[in-house]
């Protein structure tokens, strides 16, 4: 299914929602491991 | 005995009957909607994945702001969110083609950091009540798909989520001076907070992972299914039941390295499996326990680290199947070692008068 996402060019909304969407999901965690170090500090 | 039934007298267990019902309809929600898309390949695949992507992820952050204005309402806020999901899937008036399954996800994810939070807070250092809450999504999944697959109009599914709203008012009611949030006292002082957050992550993660590989040739009937997702559901909140009873270092033992030989025998014959995944789903309130002992004033941050952890541990069913049954037991046997290793080292070793 990945193949057809990435080879296909019928697929090409598909292949922009999906990179985007795991481009978005790792600023999300990244955020999220920036606040708990925050967090972490303010409790020291 | 007396120990196991003493849990039920705890303070403030309403909470977690409270938002085991509203966790519940927020699956049938979700799920309906999920069992009614229709499309080509590629929707069919693409769905699931952003669905789980947008429902788990954002928790973390969802979570972090709710720690930090206590305000915020992610309860009734999320229900509307998915009303407004639910009434674009009737009607596509946004036209984009995965928007309803984003907007479905982020309200099912401020629904679940909403439960979380209001459970941690309630429940004065106790894991039973998240454990119900947590529970009941268990029972949700399963009555969504069979629902999805009946003519149930569409417009019922905004009168079911237009009831939880009394009911995370009622559970907010219950929520507490922020001061009992220092009761929770699993985890190992020893281990820099840090490390032991990526740790218990890391644990989340293969759980998750070894919890799709789990071997279930048995199943092949709707009902077999139904008895897979309550047994799930029995396990999630028996494990913070354990801990509240019995300790978090035995639950942990009993969820992690007990459950191997029922999950790996289990492949054919069906009670065995029950049993095994009973076990298994017992790991959750114990990762739960061992997130919020770190992060004592934030349990919504706390809780987004589990839901980050399942999706990351459910990613590569998206992309590598593995048919073999052998290979998968090795896999789901090998990973359960290694996070009863670690969670021996991160767990707090418990007094005798705990």
């Amino acid at each position: 299914m990945i193949n057809y996402i990435i080879n296909s060019p019928n697929a090409v909304y598909d292949k922009y929602v999906c990179i985007g969407s795991f481009v978005i999901l790792f600023i999300i965690i990244a955020l999220t491991l920036v606040f708990t170090i925050k967090v972490l500090k303010e409790k020291k | 005995m007396k120990k196991f039934i003493d849990v039920f007298k705890q303070k403030n267990m309403a909470t977690g009957y409270l938002y085991f019902y509203v966790h519940f309809i927020t699956e049938v929600v979700c799920f309906v909607c999920l069992k009614r898309i229709v499309g080509n390949l590629v929707i069919l695949w693409l769905s699931p994945l952003l669905y789980d992507m947008f429902a788990f992820v954002p928790q973390a952050m969802f979570g972090y702001i709710k720690d930090k204005y206590p305000k915020f309402n992610p309860g009734v806020i999320g229900t509307f969110i998915m009303i407004l999901a639910v009434i674009n899937f009737m009607t596509n008036i946004l036209p984009l083609r995965y928007l309803s399954v984003v907007i479905l996800a982020l309200g099912n994810g401020l629904m679940h950091v909403d439960a979380a939070v209001a459970t941690l807070r309630s429940s004065e250092g106790k894991l039973s009540q998240p454990a119900i809450f947590v529970a009941g999504g268990s029972f949700g999944v399963i009555t969504g798909k069979i629902l999805g697959d009946t003519l149930m109009p569409m417009w019922v599914l905004i009168i079911l989520a237009l009831t939880m709203i009394p009911f995370c008012l009622l559970g907010q009611s219950y929520v507490e001076n922020i001061n009992t949030l220092k009761k929770f006292n699993y985890a190992n002082d020893k281990v820099n907070p840090m490390v032991l957050i990526l740790l218990t992550t890391l644990v989340v993660i293969v759980r998750g992972y070894a919890g799709y590989g789990i071997p279930t040739t048995w199943n092949q009937t709707l009902l077999q299914t139904v008895m897979l997702f309550s047994f799930m559901g029995i396990g999630k909140a028996l494990g913070g039941i354990f801990i509240d009873a019995f300790g978090m270092k035995k639950t942990a033992l009993l969820s992690v390295l007990v459950s191997i030989p029922f999950l790996v025998f289990g492949d054919t014959i069906m009670i065995v499996s029950l049993i095994g995944t009973m076990l298994f789903s017992m790991t959750m309130a114990v990762t739960l326990g061992l997130l919020v002992s770190v992060l004592k004033d934030n349990p919504g941050l706390a809780f987004g680290y589990t839901t980050i952890g399942l999706f990351l541990g459910t990613i590569p069913i998206f992309f590598i199947t593995i048919k073999s049954v052998l290979i998968n037991s090795l896999i789901v046997s090998t990973l359960s070692i290694i996070c009863y290793i670690v969670l021996k080292v991160i767990i707090r070793k418990e007094d005798k008068n705990d």
